[in-house]
């Protein structure tokens, strides 16, 4: 099967599981997003996890938490763990840019999902674009 | 150029490299104390990028660099280091090492607003903790690689 296509089902089904950790959080929709870049020469998928209710220096304990729920979630297919990796970032962190702005080579993931550029005027996005 | 040519063709030598790695993250701290952010960010990726490829010249006992390795693309290069098995193992993404990884591959993103954007837009906080993830001695990605 085409790399690229093997990415794709892996950034669904990836945000999916984000999905459901944010709905064990209480999250509601429109506190979190998912961005990711597929890398398909390689086959590999960098995804970023962002969220208004992760503070500035909570981000690598959230993550921490946030990997061992994929961990759970995948434990009947521990394999898709390989294929991406994942950062997690404050929202508030995101709007001030530099460092831990998103990359423009990075899509927005939403549960109608279709492949189309982040950057589309008067929708609020985590990276504020 | 012909994909063969790339294969083919050498470019800078691995003592070269070895040396060059060290001089781009020297660079970096001196770019730092003088304000200059984005460029420190931007010379600390350098550093990562030569050191892999100084590794790949030590894994595949060359001279020096094959042309088709002058490229940014930090997980090709990690693979072709022999590095792939680590990056990939879901214990490494759970360590520090593992994040500041991950960190690094998502600043090597935004090489092109680092070259083009005004120093303005990163902080020497942002440059500072960049230089933390390639370096700690604890967690760092430069003493993983060269391990």
């Amino acid at each position: 099967m085409d790399s690229e296509i093997v990415m794709k089902r892996v950034v669904g089904e990836v945000a999916n599981a984000l999905t459901g950790y944010a709905e064990t959080k209480g999250w509601k929709p429109n506190d979190y997003w998912i961005y990711y870049n597929i890398n398909a020469d390689w086959d590999v998928v960098h995804l970023i996890f962002v969220s208004r209710q992760v503070g500035e220096s909570e981000e690598d304990s959230y993550y921490h938490e946030v990997w061992q729920y994929l961990i759970e979630h995948f434990k009947a297919d521990p394999a898709i763990l390989r294929y991406f990796s994942l950062l997690v970032r404050s929202k508030s962190k995101v709007d001030k840019g530099g460092l831990s702005s998103i990359s423009p080579t990075y899509q927005e993931y939403d549960e109608y999902w279709t492949v189309r550029p982040t950057r589309r005027p008067g929708v609020e996005t985590a990276s504020g674009l | 150029m012909a994909i063969e040519t790339k294969f083919a063709s050498l470019s800078a030598s691995a003592a070269e490299l070895a040396v060059a790695w060290q001089d781009r993250l020297e660079d970096a701290k001196v770019l730092i104390s003088y304000g200059r952010n984005a460029a420190a960010i931007a010379t600390g990726l350098y550093a990562v990028e030569i050191l892999l490829k100084t590794r790949i010249c030590g894994v595949l006992k060359l001279n020096k660099m094959p042309k088709i390795l002058e490229t940014h693309d930090l997980v090709g290069l990690a693979t072709f280091a022999g590095l792939r098995s680590d990056i990939d193992d879901p214990e490494f993404k759970d360590s520090t090492t593992g994040q500041d990884w991950s960190k690094v591959v998502d600043v090597s993103e935004k090489l092109n607003d680092l070259r083009y954007k005004p120093d303005s837009n990163w902080t020497k906080q942002d440059a500072t903790d960049f230089l933390d993830c390639l370096q700690n001695p604890n967690h760092g990605v430069i003493p993983w690689i060269q391990k």
